[in-house]
Formats: structure tokens, C-alpha cells, sequence
């Protein structure tokens, strides 16, 4: 569970995130529309610790995220606009370091199960400099959830994938909240947005200008509404 | 904590002997720092005594050792996997730790070769005295990445990081490492480490200082 509280975040005098409120339940898919330079992925980084809040709390399952950095960052999974992949290393090497990081403990056969589930296992031992945009975005994923995270933040998640990476992204996706996973996702997308997530968020100048649940508002509506606020801003 | 930290010092280690984007430059420049004053030194028909080579293997430590921090932090802040690691679960004290490490195996490498072109290019023998300038040599390169990690650390996220790395290291480094260092070694090369005993608590001391003091920033100066 997310519970965020006048949360705001400057850079020099310039605040990027000016007063959010926000309350993410377990289980809850949550998605973050927006312009370009809203505050979108400052909103993530504050949420998983690469930020710091100028003022506000933000509480993850009860840690605060400045007081309890690390308790927050075992349970959450990170998809940002980097991969955090090192492209001298293999998928392999990749991945060990980082399950290392996490403290699991993977074996071979594990990782490569892992590796499969993102259709990579064929190429684990090449370097991950060698790989196409889209095989290092399905190689983030892997990475992503290697501690398996109960809160997944997912930054445009989708990009660069092709048809058949976008399908097995929304297979994870789908299956995860099946099993109770906690997810925000930011997206350009309004109607993968709409499909996967139960709760839409729009975030205009760092503020929250609309939250809706899907099921008080059709597809149509919503686009609607979206548009009519991008034009507003 | 200190086992991420091992982790990082691996992982840094294996990119680096895999890529060697930094140890081969670090070892030419000390191998040109210390041939350039070999001409010097044949020019002027000069003593190679005590006094003069330890501020010559200082000098070299220093600039290859500067190098080396520049790029610590900087290449992944570039490429953003250094928010991976701050996205793990340890303090962030570890990622100092880890860059620590490994910014030390590598200027350790470039030491051992730097004292081994100046016993070639010098013609010199250690002799007796290189048990202790190999421990001066190591104590002095852990106090100066200390801080160097630190700094690199501090400088990562402002605009002019490589400028600010050197503008705030040598300050931190003059008196408190490279000084001792240098009265220290010389000393030790003349046989008389019995007498450097106050440059080494010097060293140790303040190497503790700036350990102390990476511990308490650290966990506030990285931002992604
Ligand atoms: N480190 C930083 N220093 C200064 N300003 C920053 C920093 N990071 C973000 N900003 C500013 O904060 C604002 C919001 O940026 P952010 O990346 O959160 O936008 P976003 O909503 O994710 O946009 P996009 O849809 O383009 O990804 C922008 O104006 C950006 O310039
Ligand atoms: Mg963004």
C-alpha cells in the first residue's frame, strides 16, 4: 500500500511536484497519465527513494520512504526510462548481479526460467550492449522483478517493445494482479491505460487534476475528460 | 551492507578487466609521468635521493589515482544504472563502499606498477625498505580513495563534476595524505620508517575522518 501526503518536490526554486495526495490500495492498478514534463516519473523516483521529498511523506506498506529506504526498496519493483542494465555484462551476468543485490539466491536453471518468461534465454550470454532496444526493455522487466516486488512502478513500460513483447508484458501484468500486486503505472497510452489498470490519475504541473475508478467513467468519457484537461493546462 | 558493497567492487572490476577503459590509461600515464622525469633527471645529472623520488611516486599515485575517480560514479550516472544500485535494497553507504573498492584495486594495480618502472627506469633497488614503502604506498592509496570516493560522490550530480572533483579533492588530500605520504616515504627509502610513525598516524587518522564522514553524506548526497 502507497500513502502519500502533501507531497511536494522542488528543484532550486522550481517545484516539480506541488501537493499530492494520493492513497494506492494492495492490489490496486493504478495509471498515471499526463503532458510531457508533468511530473510523472519525479512522482516515481520520490516514491522509490531516488528522490527526496522537499516536503510531505510517503509511506510504503507503513515505511517511510526517508526514514526506511531499504525496508521500501525490498518491496518494490522498478521499470524506469533506463534499463539500469550494464551493457558490458551478459543478460546472465545481468541478472546475477542484481539478484545478488536483492539477496535471492537464484541458481542457473532459475534465472533462465526467468530469461524465458521474457523469450531471452537463447541469448543470455551475449553482452546486453549487443542487444536491440527492445530485448534490453524485456531484459528490465526480468530484472525488475527478480526479488519478486509486492508493488510494481512502471515507468511507460511499454516502450520499445514489439507486438509480441507488449503481449507478454500484459500476460505478467495481468497475472501479478491476479495475484494481489500493487501497480502504478505511467503511460501516454489512454487505452492501455484504460484495459489494464482499475484507477486513473491524471497529473497536470505536479498536481493531481483528475482520480477516477474505471468503473465510473466509460473509455469515451474519459478521453473526454483527458483531453479537455490537456487543453486546460 | 558491506556484502552489496563486495558485490558492486565485483561487479565494477569485471566490467572494467572485460572493457579496460581505465587501468590501461592509468598505467601509460604513470609509465610517462615516471619517464619524463628519468629524462630530467638524465638532463641534469640529478641524485635520485629519497627527498625528490617520493614526491615523484606521489605525483604519479595522485594524477593516475584522479583517473580512476573521475569516471567512478560519473559513467553510470550517465548510462543510469547507478539508479539500479540505489534502488536496491542496502544503504547507500555500500555503493560508496563498492566504488571504494574497486576505484582501490585499480589504483593499487597502477601503484605496484608505477614503483616497479621506477626501480626499472631509475635503475633503483628498494632493498631492504620495500616492505615498508609497499605498506606506505598501500596506506597512503586507501586514505586518498577515501576521500577520492567521497568526493566523486559529492561531484557526481553538479554541472562541472570533473572540475569540482579536482577543485575539492586537493584541498581535502594536500595536508592530510599527500604531505604525510610524501615525508613518510622518503623516510622509509632512507631506512628510517622508525621515524614516520607521526605521518602514518596522520594518514590512518584522517582516512578514518573521511571514512566517518562518507558515512554520515552518503546516504544524502546521491540523487538520481
Ligand atoms: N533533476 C532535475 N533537475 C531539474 N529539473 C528536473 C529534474 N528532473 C525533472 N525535472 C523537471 O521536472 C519536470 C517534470 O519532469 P518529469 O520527468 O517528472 O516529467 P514526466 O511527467 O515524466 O514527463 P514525460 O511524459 O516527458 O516523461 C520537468 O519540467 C523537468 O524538467
Ligand atoms: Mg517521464
Amino acid at each position: 500500500m502507497i500513502e502519500i501526503e502533501n507531497l511536494v518536490r522542488e528543484f532550486g526554486r522550481k517545484g516539480v511536484i506541488n501537493g499530492i495526495d494520493l492513497r494506492v490500495e494492495k492490489g490496486d492498478y493504478l495509471v498515471i497519465l499526463g503532458p510531457n514534463g508533468a511530473g510523472k516519473t519525479t512522482l516515481l523516483k520520490l516514491i522509490s527513494t531516488l528522490l527526496r521529498p522537499s516536503e510531505g511523506t510517503i509511506k510504503i506498506d507503513g515505511y517511510d520512504v526517508k526514514e526506511d529506504g531499504v525496508a521500501v526498496r525490498r518491496r518494490i519493483g522498478v521499470l524506469g526510462h533506463v534499463s539500469y542494465l550494464y551493457d558490458e555484462l551478459s543478460a546472465l551476468e545481468n541478472l546475477r548481479f542484481y539478484a545478488k543485490m536483492y539477496g535471492v539466491t537464484l541458481g542457473l536453471e532459475e534465472i533462465k526460467a526467468i530469461l524465458s518468461r521474457v523469450k531471452l534465454a537463447h541469448r543470455m550470454n551475449d553482452l546486453v550492449g549487443t542487444y536491440s532496444r527492445g530485448m534490453k526493455q524485456r531484459l528490465a522487466i526480468a530484472r525488475a522483478i527478480i526479488h519478486k516486488p509486492k508493488i510494481l512502478l512502471l515507468d511507460e513500460p511499454y516502450t520499445g517493445l514489439d507486438l509480441n513483447g507488449r503481449k507478454i508484458l500484459t500476460d505478467m501484468l495481468r497475472e501479478f494482479q491476479k495475484h494481489g500486486m500493487t501497480t502504478v503505472m505511467v503511460t501516454h497510452d489512454i487505452e492501455r491505460g484504460y484495459e489494464m489498470g482499475n484507477r486513473l490519475a491524471v497529473i497536470i504541473d505536479g498536481k493531481i487534476a483528475a482520480d477516477l475508478r474505471k468503473e465510473d467513467v466509460s473509455i469515451e468519457d474519459f478521453k473526454n475528460r483527458y483531453a479537455g484537461l490537456m487543453g486546460a493546462a | 551492507m558491506s556484502v552489496n558493497g563486495i558485490t558492486i567492487a565485483l561487479k565494477d572490476l569485471r566490467v572494467e578487466f572485460r572493457t579496460m577503459r581505465m587501468i590501461v590509461t592509468m598505467v601509460i600515464f604513470s609509465l610517462m609521468v615516471i619517464m619524463a622525469f628519468r629524462f630530467a633527471f638524465l638532463f641534469y645529472s640529478v641524485e635520485a635521493e629519497p627527498t625528490i623520488i617520493a614526491p615523484i611516486l606521489w605525483v604519479t599515485f595522485t594524477f593516475a589515482g584522479m583517473f580512476g575517480l573521475v569516471s567512478s560514479f560519473s559513467k553510470e550516472k550517465d548510462t543510469g544504472s547507478l539508479q539500479g544500485l540505489m534502488l536496491c535494497p542496502s544503504d547507500r553507504f555500500s555503493i560508496y563502499l563498492g566504488k571504494l573498492l574497486s576505484n582501490l584495486v585499480l589504483l593499487l594495480i597502477v601503484d605496484f606498477a608505477a614503483l616497479l618502472f621506477f626501480s626499472v627506469f631509475f635503475d633503483f633497488d628498494y632493498g631492504g625498505n620495500i616492505v615498508p614503502i609497499v605498506s606506505l604506498v598501500m596506506l597512503g592509496s586507501v586514505a586518498f580513495t577515501i576521500v577520492g570516493t567521497l568526493v566523486a560522490g559529492l561531484s557526481v550530480n553538479l554541472k562541472g563534476r570533473e572540475s569540482a572533483l579536482t577543485i575539492l579533492m586537493l584541498p581535502l588530500i594536500i595536508l592530510t595524505v599527500l604531505m604525510p605520504a610524501i615525508i613518510a616515504t622518503s623516510k622509509a627509502l632512507d631506512g628510517q620508517i622508525g621515524d614516520a610513525w607521526g605521518e602514518i598516524r596522520i594518514i590512518g587518522m584522517f582516512a578514518l575522518v573521511y571514512l566517518a564522514l562518507s558515512y554520515l553524506l552518503f546516504e544524502y548526497v546521491l540523487e538520481a
